[in-house]
């Protein structure tokens, strides 16, 4: 693992009111997901769940880099980008336990979250299939030459994907103002990079491409919030796509809501390893070390932890859809 | 040039001039309609396919591409089964269901061509996979346009044979074209450094008129996987003359100009050797005429065929 | 229990059918994506991997398509390769290899070639899963000449085919498993008979007079579970599990139809250009007087699968509007005055229910 002193040089400059709000949204995410290993075995949210604790980080740090002037598609693995582009746990909540208040009325479920006026493009269940439309959301920015940058969120096992590799040659040709996002927790389901790459680093080959590549592996937000700015700075002004390959660490199994540390494909030094540098703490850390009071933080704190408990009372308040609703968009209606 | 070289350049090139004499017999027959299928012609392209052919042991297998005459006849098919295919006839090494983008001669190792491209570069690799399982000393070529790198099949495929040290020869067959379509407008890569960064060994044949460099150089490649290298990757450099398919040239067409074919004739071999090439123009025409006579001859396929072989 | 009786459940027959394939020739690999981990593609594949070698059950990348031609490129070089997809829909990804290259392999050079390789593929339905993972694609494969397209509904079925395309078919199979079935237990001695030459061939699961329910997979469980309700009330079902969606003796369909004069398909997909749409192509072109009613089926309602549970049990079959269309079907009106089961959720069901069937 690499510490670079210029990487330390950018963070520094990060405004007192971005570093909170970036453990804010941290926060918000973490707490979502933790109210969802609590409440997951009542049997009330009937979805598969892809959890992203761990991985926290690299949706905070680029969605809040991003912020209104851009859009983002997540992975299937999709809680945490959803919540740091939007912040909506109300909708959030709403659409896993399947009511009218959810993000699609409840008929999306967890892999399929989006708001489209918050810049939340959607997420999708398919490896790599959101990477392509992000290529065309980019497009259309482009022509528009409305300034926005689309990020495309995917794991390491997209980039297996013969679509991750598509796309990375058209947006590379159509010089496309896209960032690729890659999630690197090493795994796809339970199987490592090593088992299923070839070539010794991806971004060796990203290099290939005309495209910008940065990577990242410190699990510290503010880290990739930095990098993050200075690649979009980059791709707007030079007119080309970026790659961003932030290493993460994914806690929890790959679909469920359980541990499964002693999993024969995990490591405990491993576990250890980034759970020491769990991003949640560390930007709590810095925010304490800043000279931010701790009873500040703690206030923050309460006030998302009751907006959750509220998010998660609406949720189950909230009507279910009506029977009308099942064909509702569906592309060709009875008229 | 010593004897040796002479007789191997004259093989080389004997089969070199049949293909294009092939070719140019079927420019002639294609206004007739006697030929009932798309052609997408080797011409200009022929020394990349005997070249590598000739350097591959009988046991190895050759998966290819839509722009297949070349390769079907210098892996060594059956010249009046290919004429009676492309005539739709039953007599044709497919008893007509293939047509000119799907040749095939298992008989000699030529495993299949596809009309999708970049599509039968996984079966080379999948067929590798086989090889590798047995411990036989078979090696499969990929062979494919420049255009089919663009595909993501390309990348799972390059993938999986480095990450399997599979015994493939990837062969890029670089016209610098997808239809009319030039590599700048398509490529934000290089392809050679691109290949060489998913963890294969590249080599680059810069004029694929060569014949004996194309040759030489597959035979070291295929040496090299046949001891353990695992995936090469090869591209030659090449130049379509005609159009992208059909009987035409199309230098009017505005996407490239005929100085860029001059400079190909310059080292075309069936050009460069005008005394040898005439030495074989009559065997060759008389092999072409038995082929298209065989062709003629031979019985369209029955109501009975049409659902043979579905499953 | 009977003597001879023994149990097994979907998933068990499964992993025998895999290792019978195995250890059936060295030339068998397996791939795909989780096949040598330890949850092993739901425990149909666990152990193979140490028993039988990585070179022999090969952990794959996430490139469907790349993997589908390359089990191919093996067919053709000798080997027969399964390929394992833990969601139906991520084979989407490959059509270009199934449908281009695979199933065409054979007849488009005349038989020079044959791929003889397997396709599995789980119908990931269980609840939740939504419009990317629970999808049921039958009718797209069995479109397509040259592909084999099977829906095994009992551990039996599984074993007897999957051992017959390992050893005896030389083309593409794609075999469609229902994951709400994986944990149920089955009964040898209800094993339904065996309509054919084939283990390809149709199964009767129920033999009656008063109607003909032709369904398939999970379909199969549900219209037996209906069959027994309404016995009672009497009223007896000529149930004829599909299992081979591809390839459909019409001659079996047209005999029940013939002795019942009533047809009801229940599916597992959507009904439009489906396994109803064909059932009904087949009886209308061959028999069209056979119906004394118009023919009923039942099947996904034609929408991308919502998760909402609220939306999601209107959006399949169940018990009850099962044994609801039967029973209209046969008395003849929609007040038919028979007594129906309560089952609003087929999903609730079998979280509960494990058979045996």
């Amino acid at each position: 693992m690499t510490q670079s002193s210029a990487r330390q040089a950018d963070t520094q400059a990060i405004p007192a009111e971005v570093s909170i709000a970036l453990y804010r949204t941290l926060y918000l995410t973490r707490r979502c997901e933790e109210m969802i290993v609590k409440i997951y075995p009542d049997d009330e949210m009937k979805t598969p769940m892809h959890m992203s604790m761990g991985q926290e980080a690299v949706s905070v740090g680029v969605c809040k880099a991003i912020g209104q002037d851009g859009d983002v598609l997540a992975s299937y693995r999709s809680h945490a980008t959803y919540l740091a582009k939007t912040e909506n746990s109300h909708a959030f909540f709403g659409e896993l336990h399947g009511r009218v208040n959810g993000t699609a009325n409840g008929k999306g479920g967890s892999m399929h979250l989006a708001d489209v006026e918050n810049g939340m493009l959607g997420s999708t269940g398919i490896v790599a299939a959101g990477i392509p439309v992000a290529l065309g959301a980019a497009y259309a920015n482009k022509q528009k030459q409305n300034g926005r940058v689309v990020a495309t969120f995917f794991g390491d096992g997209a980039t297996d994907e013969a679509a991750f590799w598509e796309s990375l040659n058209i947006a590379c040709s159509m010089k496309l103002p896209v960032l690729f996002v890659c999630e690197d927790n090493d795994l796809a389901v339970h199987t490592r990079k090593a088992e299923r790459q070839g070539f010794a680093s991806l971004t060796d080959v990203v290099r290939q491409y005309a495209c910008l590549v940065y990577e990242d592996d410190t699990n510290d937000v503010e880290s990739i919030y930095a990098l993050t700015r200075a690649a979009i700075n980059r791709v707007l002004t030079e007119g080309k796509p970026a790659f961003l390959n932030i290493r993460t660490y994914r806690y929890l199994e790959p679909c469920g809501t359980a541990m499964d540390t002693d999993a024969p494909y995990r490591s405990s030094e491993e576990d250890t390893f980034w759970k020491n540098r769990d991003c949640v703490s560390l930007q709590r850390e810095r925010l304490l070390a800043s000279g931010v009071q701790k009873d500040a933080i703690t206030e923050l704190e309460t006030t998302i932890d009751s907006s959750i408990e509220a998010s998660v009372s609406a949720a189950k308040s909230a009507a279910h859809p009506s029977p009308e609703m099942l064909y509702d968009g569906v592309f060709h209606e009875k008229g | 040039m010593t004897t040796e070289h002479s007789t191997r350049l004259k093989n080389l090139l004997r089969t070199t001039l049949l293909i294009r004499r092939v070719e140019e017999r079927i420019i002639e027959l294609y206004p007739s309609d006697r030929i009932q299928s798309p052609v997408h012609l080797s011409i200009g392209q022929e020394p990349v396919a005997v070249g590598i052919c000739a350097s591959m042991a009988p046991q190895d297998l050759l998966f290819t591409t839509y722009r297949g005459h070349a390769y079907y006849i210098a892996k060594g098919g059956s010249l009046p089964k290919l004429m009676a295919e492309l005539y739709g006839r039953s007599g044709g090494m497919s008893g007509g269901k293939a047509g000119s983008m799907h040749l095939a001669a298992p008989d000699v190792g030529m495993m299949g061509s596809s009309a999708i491209v970049a599509s039968t570069i996984p079966h080379a690799v999948g067929a590798a996979l086989a090889t590798k399982l047995r411990s036989s000393d078979q090696v499969s070529v990929a062979i494919f346009g420049d255009g089919a790198s663009e595909e993501g099949v390309y990348h799972e495929s390059l993938n999986f044979a480095a990450l399997h040290h599979l015994p493939v020869l990837f062969v890029c067959e670089n016209n610098a074209l997808a239809v009319y379509t030039t590599l700048a407008e398509r490529q934000a890569y290089e392809m050679q450094s691109h290949a060489e960064t998913f963890g294969l060994s590249t080599t680059v044949v810069e004029n694929g008129n060569d014949l004996i460099e194309v040759a030489d150089t597959t035979a070291d490649l295929l040496e090299k996987i046949r001891s353990g290298s695992g995936p090469q990757w090869l591209m030659v450099h090449t130049y379509r003359y005609k159009e992208h398919v059909g009987p035409g040239d199309d230098f009017d067409a505005g996407y490239r100009n005929r100085a860029d074919m001059d400079r190909w004739l310059a080292s075309d071999p069936v050009l460069k050797w005008p005394e040898l090439t005439q030495s074989f123009e009559d065997d060759v025409a008389a092999e072409i005429e038995e082929a298209v006579a065989f062709a003629e001859a031979s019985l369209p396929p029955t109501a009975d065929d049409l659902l043979t072989h579905v499953e | 229990m009977h003597e001879q009786e023994s149990l097994m459940t979907y998933r068990e027959g499964l992993a025998k059918a895999m290792h019978d394939a195995m250890e059936h020739s060295d030339k068998t690999i397996i791939l795909g994506q989780g096949v040598a981990d330890h949850k092993g593609t739901f425990g149909t594949t666990l152990g193979l991997a140490s028993k039988f070698g990585d070179s022999r059950v090969i952990e794959v990348p996430l490139s469907e398509e790349g993997i589908t031609g390359i089990c191919v490129g093996a067919a053709l070089n000798g080997l027969y390769p399964i390929n394992t997809h833990i969601r139906a829909d991520f084979a989407l990804l490959a059509m270009n290899q199934l449908i281009n290259l695979a199933a065409k392999y054979k007849y488009m050079f005349g038989g020079l070639f044959e791929v003889p390789m397997m396709v599995r593929l789980v119908i990931g339905r269980s609840w939740g899963q939504g419009a990317q993972h629970s999808q049921s694609l039958q009718s797209l494969f069995a479109h397509i000449p040259g592909l084999t397209v099977i829906m095994p509904a009992s551990p039996g079925a599984i074993i007897d085919t999957y051992a017959h395309a390992v050893a005896h078919h030389r083309g593409p199979v794609i075999s469609l498993e229902h994951r709400l079935m994986y944990d149920l237990s089955f009964s040898s001695a209800n094993e339904p008979e065996i309509l054919g030459e084939t283990p390809f061939s149709q199964r009767r699961v129920a033999r009656g007079d008063d109607v003909t329910i032709v369904s398939t997979s999970i379909m199969s469980l549900e219209a037996r579970r209906a069959g027994e309700w309404l016995l009672d009330q009497g009223i007896s079902c000529d149930i004829i599990d599909l299992h081979c969606v591809s390839h459909i003796d019409s001659e079996v369909i047209l005999e029940s139809v013939n002795r019942t004069g009533k047809l009801l398909i229940a599916d597992t997909s959507w009904r439009p250009f489906g396994v109803a749409a064909e059932i009904c192509r087949i009886v209308c072109e061959n028999h069209p007087g056979a119906l004394k009613a118009p023919a009923v089926s039942l099947g996904m309602a034609a929408a991308p699968c919502p998760t909402a549970k609220a939306l999601e049990d209107l959006y399949y079959p169940n018990l009850t509007t099962l044994t609801d269309a039967i029973a209209k079907l046969v008395v003849g009106k929609d007040d038919h005055g028979i007594k129906l089961p309560s089952e609003a959720s087929m999903a609730d069901v079998y979280k509960r229910f494990k058979g045996p069937f």
